[in-house]
């Protein structure tokens, strides 16, 4: 799933890596609409809403979401930054560093607001401004990687791809071509993950309150772990196989004994 | 070499400037303390509007009254926000009613928390040092949202 990068990824890679990816930040999104009431995976709404603010003239609200925004641009910032500057022998390193971040991001919001959040605005605000820090970490490495196709926390954009994907496949044309069929799967795997896990947090959010972003954090731990497990399963297989092929050679010295 | 030097100075610069300059700004929390009374309430019917007029006042008690029925701020006349995110609802014929309040988003949501575990919530569309306007969704009669005006009590 992280590994691998731009063409030398498969629809299977972007499919896990976007599926499992949507899911966490539909989740975070739902999580933090219902926790501080306000969106933190969607970036669009907060333009028209800077936008708003600057029309009113309200000052404070413009520099809170002008920071939010600029959060999010950092976090994607950093991400790409960390890919293209990283080490390409180790991938796996590199591209694990974003989601490791997004994780101690999420996390440290999970342990904030369960044991010391006090409910202040400056908390709402701060907390608000580190979760849009970790989907920037998110869609970033996610973008980077697979040469711009996945994109999960970007539903603006999804869904526009999707409906253009959906409308050619009424066209016998692009219906055979492979590539058209393969966005679709992987434009819609996205937009069904993102939403199961908005569904999901907008279930437990209420009960769990700030302990769903420890449950969205194994999320990532699974897509951080899915790699290496992988690699280790591959190295643990070939080692069976070799056992097993030397035990069925022919074991020619005894017999020349 | 220089490039990064200049990114990441630019990065850093970014937040200071932020910081420096929310310290300088009207805070909502700090709008929103003291007492506010009551200036009126407003109706809008999303179903049907009457006479073209987006804000309907309402002049009648009765209708007052029956929208608020359910709310924890159900006949009070002064809200008095302090600075321990306490807020005391006092009315002419009722007793006086101690919520908790907070800010969220990004300042523009009134929660307001009583009896443990429940709580409302309010738009507030305009808050400076001496107007308070908050909005609420209604479905009482017909789909609409209610708009109380405050002024702030010198």
């Amino acid at each position: 799933m992280l590994r691998k990068y731009s063409s030398s990824r498969s629809l299977g890679d972007n499919i896990k890596l976007g599926a499992m990816t949507a899911f966490s930040a539909g989740m975070v999104n739902v999580a933090s609409l219902i926790l501080f009431f306000s969106f933190t995976s969607n970036v669009t709404g907060h333009y028209a809403i800077l936008a708003e603010e600057i029309a009113k003239g309200n000052w404070f609200q413009v520099l809170v979401v002008f920071s939010w925004i600029f959060c999010f641009f950092a976090g994607s910032f950093f991400s790409n930054y960390m890919i293209i500057h990283g080490e390409r022998k180790n991938s796996y390193i590199t591209h694990s560093i974003p989601l490791i971040l997004e994780m101690i991001c999420i996390l440290t919001v999970g342990f904030y607001g369960h044991f010391i959040y006090s409910e202040t605005l400056m908390e709402t605000e701060v907390m608000v401004a580190v979760l849009l820090l970790a989907m920037g970490l998110q869609n970033g490495l996610t973008a980077s990687i697979s040469n711009f196709s996945v994109k999960t926390t970007h539903l603006t954009g999804l869904t526009t791809d999707l409906a253009a994907h959906l409308s050619m496949l009424t066209k016998k044309k692009y219906r055979e071509n492979k590539q058209v069929r393969d966005k679709v799967k992987l434009l819609s795997s996205i937009a069904v993950a993102y939403l199961t896990g908005g569904v999901i947090a907008g279930s437990i959010t209420y009960w769990f309150e700030f302990t769903v972003f420890f449950v969205i954090a194994v999320t990532i731990v699974v897509v951080l772990i899915y790699d290496i497990s992988k690699i280790y399963l591959t190295k643990a297989i070939r080692k069976k196989k070799v056992r097993i092929s030397v035990s069925l050679v022919p074991q020619s010295g005894n017999n020349s004994n | 070499m220089y490039s990064h030097i200049i990114l990441w100075a630019v990065f850093l610069g970014m937040i200071l400037s932020v910081y420096m300059l929310s310290g300088n700004m009207e805070h909502p929390e700090k709008n929103l303390i003291g007492t506010w009374k009551e200036v009126s309430w407003h109706y809008e019917k999303v179903d049907k509007m009457e006479d073209g007029e987006f804000f309907k006042k309402i002049a009648r008690d009765e209708l007052r009254d029956e929208i608020a029925k359910n709310l924890v701020i159900h006949k009070s006349e002064e809200w008095t926000f302090d600075e321990n995110a306490d807020l005391l609802l006092t009315g002419d014929d009722k007793e006086d009613k101690k919520l908790n309040w907070r800010l969220k988003g990004r300042g523009h949501i009134l929660k307001l928390k009583y009896d443990n575990d429940k709580f409302e919530v309010y738009q507030i569309r305009e808050l400076n040092r001496n107007k308070l306007v908050l909005h609420f969704e209604n479905d009482i009669h017909a789909r609409g949202i209610v708009r109380i005006e405050f002024e702030k009590k010198k």
